[in-house]
């Protein structure tokens, strides 16, 4: 473990962690748009700035990709932080003037007025998008094109994806909900695809999920078998209860029933 | 070894209070339709209401299908406690849990399971025939 000072208040961290790590296990807030527990840190979107100070030196760096060392000193809204905090909202907001995230976030800063010229973008860039759909999902569907302010996060060439499994994950991750995902009953709409969602063997209604996102379930997990996962929750629920039925004296334990 | 849960079929009259003590202990609107105990009433001829809640299975297909390990045991209560701020809304635990007993909240679309209330299950402790039972 490695001691460090946020806000002058020691906090135990692990040797692996980053300052944003540490801070949000300690129960400081730090605003951020392109941090997500389970993916490495990108630093893209640049909001979660704080003031390391490291044997004298101060510097102003993003807590999600600096990794946590004995003796730092950490300090999280000073002048300094909100300043530039404060202008780089005024850009984020500027390129996407709609968004309630970004409007709270500017709320709490005190930023009123945004001088600069109002895009009409609905992404800020942050790419959490690509990396779940990489690192997580494994469809690896998306990808980043273009270079500077003209980065955009699509599938290849901006053609509906062909290895796309229509998870929607990427919808959900999405921190100013700019993807386009409709979930209906029977069908799954993204990215310009149009998904049909695989049914039950036993009672023919659609499931939650499509047919290529099962195979991708079952390409990942041996756990996962064909016969289990093509079945509803309500008609899983009635096979668990015939089995209950069966089991007729006695008392029967969810231990027994369990795997 | 953690606590578990034990049904007694025999006794369960299938009045469904272990449902509506759920709703009122997990949801913000106090909804029986989404409990994360279900109370089913059989046919005849073996008339009698079996509950059907999570197993918290020991090799557990919804802790292993989840891509980013929103889905961990609790080491205290020995349930699999889902942490709302790794999930990503794939769903995948949905369809992988060979019991159906992960359901899907339809107020915001994130799934719910039985957690055994931080060890003290309330439905055991409303079951007016003592059904069901944690030791």
């Amino acid at each position: 473990m490695v001691k460090i000072k946020i806000n002058d208040k020691i906090v135990q961290a692990h040797k692996w962690e980053t300052v944003l790590q540490a801070a949000i296990r300690a129960g400081f807030e730090i605003p951020s748009l392109c941090y997500h527990p389970s993916l490495k840190a990108d630093g893209s979107c640049r909001l979660c700035l704080v003031e390391i100070n490291k044997g004298g030196k101060t510097k102003i760096e993003t807590a999600c990709t600096v990794p946590v060392k004995e003796g730092m000193e950490v300090k999280l809204d000073t002048a300094e932080v909100i300043k530039h905090r404060k202008n780089i909202l005024e850009m984020l907001i500027a390129q996407v003037p709609d968004s309630p995230v970004l409007t709270e976030l500017a709320a709490k800063d005190g930023l009123k007025d945004i001088k600069l010229a109002k895009g009409e973008d609905v992404c800020i860039k942050c790419g959490l998008c690509v990396r779940i759909c990489k690192e997580r999902i494994g469809a690896d569907a998306l990808a980043m094109q273009g270079r500077g302010p003209d980065v955009t996060f699509t599938p290849p060439f901006g053609e509906a994806p062909e290895s796309c499994v229509g998870c929607g994950s990427c919808a959900f991750i999405c921190p100013v909900q700019c993807i386009k995902y409709e979930n209906n009953f029977a069908d799954i709409k993204i990215w310009g695809k149009n998904f049909e969602k695989a049914v039950c063997s036993e009672c023919g209604m659609p499931l939650e999920h499509t047919r290529e996102h099962i195979e991708l379930m079952k390409s990942r997990h041996e756990i996962i078998k064909e016969e289990e996962v093509l079945v509803c929750e309500k008609c899983s629920r009635k096979k668990t209860l015939e089995t209950m039925k069966n089991i007729v004296d006695g008392q029967l334990t969810f231990k027994k029933m369990g795997r | 070894m953690s606590k578990t849960f034990i049904i007694n079929p025999e006794k369960c009259t299938g009045c469904r209070t272990c449902e509506l003590t759920c709703a009122y202990t997990h949801t913000v609107n106090n909804q029986p339709g989404i409990s994360r105990i279900r109370a089913f009433n059989t046919k005849p001829p073996m008339e009698r209401g079996i509950p059907i809640v999570c197993l918290q299975c020991d090799s557990a297909a919804c802790v292993e299908v989840c891509p980013v390990g929103a889905l961990q045991r609790n080491l205290e209560t020995g349930a699999i406690d889902v942490d709302y701020e790794r999930c990503i809304n794939c769903h995948a635990c949905y369809s992988a849990c060979p019991f159906g007993n992960i359901l899907i909240e339809p107020v915001n679309n994130r799934i719910a399971k039985c957690d055994k209330c931080g060890g003290e299950p309330q439905c055991v402790k409303f079951c007016p025939t003592n059904a069901l039972e944690y030791k």
